[in-house]
């Protein structure tokens, strides 16, 4: 006893209770309860009548009592016979004496727990959401100007991300204040068209003007496309009808509005 | 030779509770609570509330300190938190701040 001691330079006594993590270097004997995780730059030696309830992760750990929770050590683990271990193992070395009681998986002869570690970082496998709200803004700008109308197959997928309510079906055509906006909306194409040189995407746009939510491009990555044919729709008023397209996707209502309103 | 023992570079971020003896020259982030001795070492930093029989000091507490029969500031100790018991001693070198309770039978 005063041998384990003298070597263990920490002791949770048979009557301690620790209700927390405990953590740093050094060695730690567990003859008490501890309620907690465990993760040490040590050696662990939880003894006969110790009780650990959480993971253990250590340089080393000797088990003669009881635990409940993973045991993950860089060196090896020992499980004497009086041990009991309801939880994982994973060390290089592990070693059960017999009369043990161990369950759970066993993992050995493996890399130290760090590279472990790395596993359960997220899968990177879909871009789902961020896609969502920028294809269709891609598609607007991008299908007419560079690209072949894009395959319907890609529609529904998209369009499921967020299409705000007020989706284009020629919306001005009736309501209050119509033919004014309708007015407006050519007196503004004139002036840009007199300022700026028009692009290609306005020429070639009408013939899309009719469908306008299934045309978002397939399933190329449409971060990228979005950024840089953005720019392009606010510049070139369009033709009839295309301010109310080209934007028609942000969620910020009023500020795409707010130029048809002038 | 006390009964648990938390040694320098251990972290116990919980609370902490035995009915013998304690020693920590370790850190202890949460309650230490003891029916028998506790001693807290030079290296020892405790930021939570202690309670025993008896209680000597010799590192940083940032807490209360309670004891059932008494406590001991050891020269080098830092007391920040009130002291309850009926019997104190503050030795020359030690720094305490807060106020003291020595009123028998507040158990």
């Amino acid at each position: 006893m005063s041998e384990e001691r003298a070597r263990m330079s920490s002791v949770l006594g048979a009557t301690g209770l620790v209700l927390g993590n405990v953590q740093g270097q050094g060695d730690f004997e567990v003859r008490g309860r501890v309620q907690g995780d465990i993760v040490l730059a040590g050696r662990v030696l939880v003894s006969a009548g110790g009780v650990v309830l959480g993971t253990i992760e250590a340089v080393h750990i000797s088990i003669s009592g009881t635990v409940r929770g993973d045991l993950i050590a860089e060196d090896g683990v020992e499980i004497a016979g009086s041990g009991q271990v309801e939880g994982n193992v994973t060390s290089p070395r592990v070693a059960i004496e017999a009369g043990a009681k161990v369950r759970g998986h066993l993992r050995t002869g493996e890399e130290p727990p760090a590279a472990r570690r790395g596993l359960p970082a997220a899968p990177r496998d879909e871009p789902s959401e961020p896609p969502a709200l920028a294809v269709p803004v891609a598609s607007e700008s991008d299908a007419p100007a560079s690209e072949p109308p894009a395959p319907r197959a890609a529609a529904p997928r998209v369009t499921l991300g967020r299409d705000p309510p007020p989706a284009p079906e020629a919306p001005d055509a009736r309501g209050p204040g119509a033919k004014r906006r309708r007015k407006r909306r050519r007196e503004r194409e004139r002036n840009l068209e007199s300022q700026a040189p028009p692009t290609d995407a306005a020429g070639t746009n009408p013939s899309h003007v009719d469908d306008p939510r299934p045309e978002p491009a397939p399933e190329r990555r449409p971060t990228r496309p979005s950024r840089e044919a953005a720019p392009e729709p606010s510049l070139d008023g369009g033709p009839p009808e295309r301010p109310r397209r080209a934007k028609p996707l942000p969620t910020f209502v009023k500020g795409a509005r707010g130029h048809l309103r002038g | 030779m006390a009964d648990t023992v938390i040694s320098s570079g251990l972290i116990i971020d919980g609370n902490l509770k035995t009915e013998a003896s304690i020693r920590i020259d370790g850190q202890v982030l949460g309650r230490v609570q003891s029916s028998g001795a506790v001693e807290l070492g030079p290296a020892s930093s405790v930021s939570a509330d202690v309670q025993g029989q008896r209680v000597s000091v010799a590192g940083t507490v940032l807490g209360n300190v309670q004891a059932s029969e008494r406590v001991d500031l050891l020269s080098g100790a830092r007391l920040t938190g009130d002291v309850r018991a009926p019997r104190l001693t503050i030795a020359d070198g030690a720094s305490f701040k807060g106020k003291v309770d020595m009123e028998t039978g507040h158990e």
